[in-house]
């Protein structure tokens, strides 16, 4: 008899069975399917993602299938984890528009699958990066809703860890 | 939308970004201004150089993100003047910043003072930064190695109840206020630690003052006569004598299993030649919950000559006990350096370095074969014989070296259970103790364009620059590369933060006085056609010994020719040849097989070992491709 499954359901009630291994690499649904079969998996178990929908959610489980046999740092590691290059495999994953990679990096936070929100920030970081103020304004979509006081007074104020 | 993203998030992202673009994305919005500004107050590291830029976008790392850092121009030519200046500016805006809006002191977490600036104005500012600094009520940690510096931050005052490290520098007796202290560092005390303070006690650093390898180089000074600085030599051996000294003396004072939460230890052990008992290790060992540790930094060597390093192999034998009895492989990160002082030639042959690299990998045996690690850091570097001499006159067997540091070190890491960010500090200038290796750089070496460029202006200084070495002799390859590749490994030496950036003026080093400029070529001298008689060569150079440099010495012609950066580019060649034919990248033609080799099975797509390796202050990123093939990619340069 074959494994018993994970059936993972999206907001918009798309349901995609997994093997328990891959939905594992969520540590809310490892610890979801653990609380609630304290004997183990002993027949497919239905877990709703309201948060998650279904194109973002075949993207996140398309990831974890990828990396179900990975092994990732630990936790604690905070140093080592955080100065690593984004995974050449992640990097390629991650080339989506910008929505969709939001919504990748909110599924992974609210997933709580940490080393997949590691890549996404790191992908955002290398974007933030070289740009001026004006040029991520640009990018981003960010409104400046400083007045020009203000916005005098910060660049004075962190004037001294200016690159020069 | 980037602004949509829950804070905790947008947190995550600033955290992975260098300060200036932190600075940009502070400008943007209110939105971002608050977690930008928490980012940079945070951590700062305030130092004489700049961080080193990542050129290379593959393997980029983030490491630079973790501390925002005031240093000098990123322009290191400039004058020291010019340099000072910027880092006092940076710090009078800092001040002036936290005067006007208060509320940034309760950012302040961490305060990193790397190096001495030996500047007055400088010096003033600090001490008004931490007058503010110290009144917020978050600030947790102050590191400043430098015992001169670190007078301002801890000279008796009352602390702030915030702060969790603490410094010891003779009296202990600043524990009975009543401090939660969770890392000491020690360089010497005759006190006794109270038990209350020692069980809290998280990181343990006993180690002998400030820059060791500065006091090494103040020691060959006096031992070569060049300068008679009175009484320094004595000073420099007491010193030398006291750290193996507190080590031993303070472990023996620790009330055992009082250090139960300890989970990082530095510790220094070194046999000096006049110390004859044999050292007995056992209180040093038992006194310490080794099986606990995840971080060991040993600074362990052996000047002893009738000891020859038996007592670095004997202590490690005591630790991998302790080590490999454990339930749970807790070790994370291992640093093994060697404690060497060049007193007398005798510990300078390659035997006696091979000894300690033999007690090292012997250790490091025993750790791997017996249990599963899941190592993420390991350094191991060795000390150099200063100005590559070797007494002996016995060559040494560089490939024997490579192949240790290379395919043996792999195939013990491979029992590891990640991959390993490796750091041989020190392997290039080890190197640059034999000469064929180096001739093989120099002459026959990378013919990329840039190298050939470099090179060229390289093989010019060695023909036209003689070093002190209690004479004036012609340069070697080995002399010039021990200069480089020491300047690179100063890269390393403040890892707080990241790789420092340095610069070379192409005539410093660690020998002495700087090469000596001549107008001419070596070879031309004549010395050959008058038959080289070593008793008219000598009483010329010792001549030259005296000339004072300062006053007569013209401007090298090379100095504009090639930059620092240019000569790391081409050292990184050199070295990423050795790497990339240790991890079997180095094929060219990819189709091409190892036949009945140790790689016949292996395209350069086996287990990745390494996450990054850095060689002497060289930066390279590893990785695997889309396919599974391993790449490596220089950072740095």
């Amino acid at each position: 008899m074959s494994q018993p499954k994970v059936i993972i359901v999206s907001s918009d009630d798309e349901k995609f069975p997994v093997e328990l291994k891959v939905a594992e690499k969520s540590i809310l649904i490892k610890n979801m399917v653990n609380d609630l079969n304290p004997d183990g998996l002993e027949e497919d178990f239905e877990l709703p993602t309201p948060n998650v929908k279904s194109t973002v959610l075949a993207k996140v489980l398309e990831w974890c299938e990828h990396h179900k046999d990975s092994i990732f740092p630990d936790d604690d590691e905070e140093d080592a984890k955080k100065s690593a290059p984004v995974d050449e495999w992640d990097k390629n994953f991650l080339q989506v528009d910008q929505e969709m990679l939001y919504e990748i990096i909110l599924a992974a936070n609210y997933l709580n699958i940490r080393p997949l929100l590691d890549s996404g920030c790191k992908i955002v970081a290398e974007m933030i990066r070289g740009k001026s103020p004006e040029e991520l304004r640009r990018t981003f979509n960010i409104v400046n809703d400083f007045s020009p006081e203000e916005e005098a007074a910060i660049r004075r104020e962190n004037e001294w860890a200016e690159d020069r | 939308m980037l602004t949509e993203l829950p804070t905790s998030v947008i947190s995550k992202v600033i955290s992975l970004l260098p300060q200036q673009d932190v600075v940009n994305l502070s400008q943007t919005s209110f939105k971002f201004y608050e977690p930008c500004t928490h980012k940079l107050y945070k951590k700062i590291s305030i130092q004489r150089n700049p961080l080193l830029k990542e050129k290379n976008v593959r393997g980029r790392s983030f490491k630079s993100s973790k501390f925002t850092v005031i240093a000098g121009h990123s322009r290191l030519e400039l004058p020291e003047s010019v340099q000072l200046k910027l880092i006092n500016d940076r710090l009078q805006v800092l001040i002036q910043s936290l005067s006007i809006n208060a509320k940034l002191i309760d950012h302040i977490e961490e305060l990193v003072i790397i190096g001495n600036f030996h500047d007055d104005k400088i010096n003033t500012a600090l001490a008004e930064f931490w007058k503010i600094v110290r009144k917020s009520e978050t600030i947790k940690r102050v590191q400043a190695d430098d015992q001169d510096a670190r007078k301002m931050f801890f000279n008796g005052d009352v602390m702030p109840a915030s702060l969790t490290n603490y410094y010891v520098d003779g009296r202990a007796s600043v524990f009975e206020k009543g401090m939660h202290i969770k890392e000491l560092s020690i360089s010497y005390t005759e006190d006794e630690i109270p038990r209350s303070i020692l069980k809290n006690i998280e990181h343990l650093h006993i180690k002998e003052n400030g820059n060791y390898s500065l006091k090494r180089a103040e020691l060959q000074e006096c031992n070569s006569g060049l300068k008679n600085i009175p009484g320094k030599s004595k000073l420099v051996g007491t010193e030398i004598e006291g750290f193996s000294g507190s080590a031993l003396s303070f472990s023996q004072k620790i009330p055992q299993s009082s250090l139960s939460k300890l989970r990082s230890l530095t510790l220094q052990i070194y046999h000096s030649p006049q110390q004859q008992a044999k050292t007995n290790f056992l209180p040093l060992v038992k006194n310490f919950p080794w099986r606990d540790l995840q971080a060991i930094d040993l600074k362990i060597g052996c000047d002893n000559i009738a000891c020859s390093q038996s007592c670095v192999a004997q202590f490690l034998d005591c630790v991998s006990l302790e080590l490999i009895c454990s339930n749970e492989a807790k070790l994370r990160s291992l640093t093994l350096s060697q404690c060497k002082v060049a007193h007398e030639s005798y510990n300078q042959t390659h035997e006696f370095d091979v000894e300690w690299d033999l007690a090292i990998f012997g250790f490091l045996t025993t750790l791997m074969y017996t249990k599963k690690y899941k190592l993420s850091f390991l350094s191991i570097s060795n000390e150099a014989a200063i100005g590559a001499v070797y007494s002996d006159g016995v060559e040494g067997n560089y490939l024997k070296r490579i192949h240790l540091y290379t395919r043996t070190l792999s195939n013990l890491l491979s029992f590891n259970l990640q991959p390993i960010q490796l750091e041989l500090p020190t392997f290039f200038t080890t190197l640059a103790n034999y000469e064929q290796p180096m001739n093989n750089l120099l002459w026959n070496g990378c013919k990329c364009v840039h190298c050939e460029r470099t090179l060229e202006v390289l093989d010019e200084l060695l023909m036209t620059h003689k070093y002190i070495a209690s004479v004036w002799k012609d340069l070697t390859s080995c002399q010039l590369m021990a200069a480089i590749g020491d300047r690179l490994h100063e890269r390393t030496t403040t890892n707080t933060a990241g790789l420092t950036a340095v610069d070379w003026d192409l005539h410093s080093n660690r020998f002495g006085l700087p090469f000596l400029c001549l107008n001419h070529k070596t070879f031309e001298e004549g010395e050959f056609e008058r038959g080289s008689n070593d008793d008219e060569e000598e009483e010329e150079s010792e001549y030259e010994a005296f000339f004072d440099t300062e006053e007569s010495q013209l401007e090298c012609p090379l100095k504009n020719r090639v930059r620092f950066s240019d000569v790391s580019v081409s050292i990184s060649h050199y070295v990423a040849d050795i790497l990339l034919r240790m991890l079997n990248l180095n094929r060219g033609d990819a189709e091409g097989i190892d036949l009945g080799g140790e790689f016949e099975n292996d395209g350069g797509s086996g287990e990745q070992t390494y996450s990054e390796i850095i060689v002497n202050g060289i930066q390279f990123a590893i990785g695997k491709e889309r396919n599974g093939t391993n790449w490596l990619s220089c950072v740095s340069d």
